[in-house]
């Protein structure tokens, strides 16, 4: 096929017809399926964490523990829960009106900084966490030892596997930018 | 906002072409191009306000069209979702070998990566080389070199 061949037949293609009440209904937030299935694991999450935070003072002795490990809880929860937001927020202004060249590029440092705002907020909930119910337990020397290497094991894992997925996307948008270079 | 919506919608139906062969052009399923279709129309929309008419329509379309299927998220496996009825209208093409030829381009298509994928999409349009190199971001001369290797290597999958 020639390419004068296959440029009549680019032409030539149509696209399925679609209603003015469909294209509006696309404007719609609450209608983007990658918008709606983030925004409702933030709804579920905030909620089983917002649940958690007014029952934990009691239920997990919240009221035993001093005020800093309290705070330390609170924020550990927080965190990625901003952190969610933040990727909605992501997801949502996915691109600018510059050159493919300068919009990818922009995207990918902005893919890094969420990579990285990802792994640390998982570090701090898991620190917060593991900080809250250990803390009034009487451990030896070689039991906080194990807990310390739990503690770690958990963090490098979860790090691990949100690298991993960060790494592969920041890779194809970094093949795609180096194609334009 | 009701005049700058009918607006809105009056370009999306005028340029819906553009949208429907990238979205066919960097997915696979009919789900996954439905799905990229609405994500462009939702990206142009939100960028509507900042378009001022400095750049050709066509021009920030193509920029902002070309940029979401890019960037946009893609779903690991093929969904699989059965409708209650059948289509009003069949997908794809009028006649057999109009169809055997878009299917013969299109997995060719796959075998190229985005960045070669954006620059065939935009010279298939009939856009200049110094048009691809404004909305690329890459020299016209460059736009050249990669349009031939493109184009040999298009050649070699689709004989």
């Amino acid at each position: 096929m020639e390419f004068d061949e296959l440029m009549s037949m680019w032409k030539a293609i149509e696209p399925l017809p679609k209603t003015d009440e469909e294209i509006r209904e696309m404007l719609k937030e609450n209608k983007h399926p990658v918008l709606k299935s983030i925004r409702k694991q933030i709804t579920i999450e905030i909620a089983g964490w917002v649940t958690f935070l007014t029952c934990y003072y009691t239920m997990f002795d919240g009221s035993t523990k001093p005020f800093l490990v309290n705070i330390t809880l609170i924020i550990a929860v927080i965190t990625p829960l901003i952190h969610n937001l933040y990727g909605y927020n992501f997801a949502k202004y996915l691109v600018d009106a510059s050159t493919i060249k300068n919009s990818l590029e922009g995207y990918l440092h902005k893919m890094k900084i969420y990579m990285i705002r990802s792994i640390v907020s998982r570090i701090i909930f898991m620190c917060g966490l593991m900080l809250f119910f250990s803390y009034n337990i009487n451990f030896n020397t070689s039991k906080y030892f194990l807990l310390a290497a739990v503690t770690l094991l958990l963090i490098l894992i979860q790090a691990f596997f949100l690298y991993k997925i960060w790494t592969k996307r920041i890779a194809d948008i970094r093949k795609t930018l180096n194609g334009l270079s | 906002m009701q005049d700058r919506e009918a607006a809105f919608l009056s370009l999306i139906n005028e340029h819906s072409g553009i949208i429907y062969k990238i979205s066919r052009l960097y997915r696979d399923s009919a789900e996954d191009r439905e799905d990229l279709f609405q994500e462009i129309v939702f990206q142009l929309w939100k960028s509507y306000p900042s378009f001022k008419g400095n750049a050709s329509t066509g021009t920030w379309l193509y920029r902002i069209a070309l940029n979401t299927a890019i960037s946009s998220f893609r779903k690991k496996k093929p969904e699989i979702r059965y409708t209650e009825t059948l289509p009003d209208v069949a997908e794809g093409p009028p006649s057999e070998e109009v169809a055997m030829r878009q299917e013969l381009f299109f997995t060719a298509m796959k075998q190229c990566d985005d960045s070669e994928k954006t620059i065939i999409a935009l010279y298939l349009e009939g856009l200049s080389y110094q048009q691809i190199a404004e909305i690329t971001g890459i020299s016209e001369n460059h736009v050249g070199v990669k349009l031939n290797r493109i184009k040999s290597k298009i050649q070699k999958l689709i004989r």
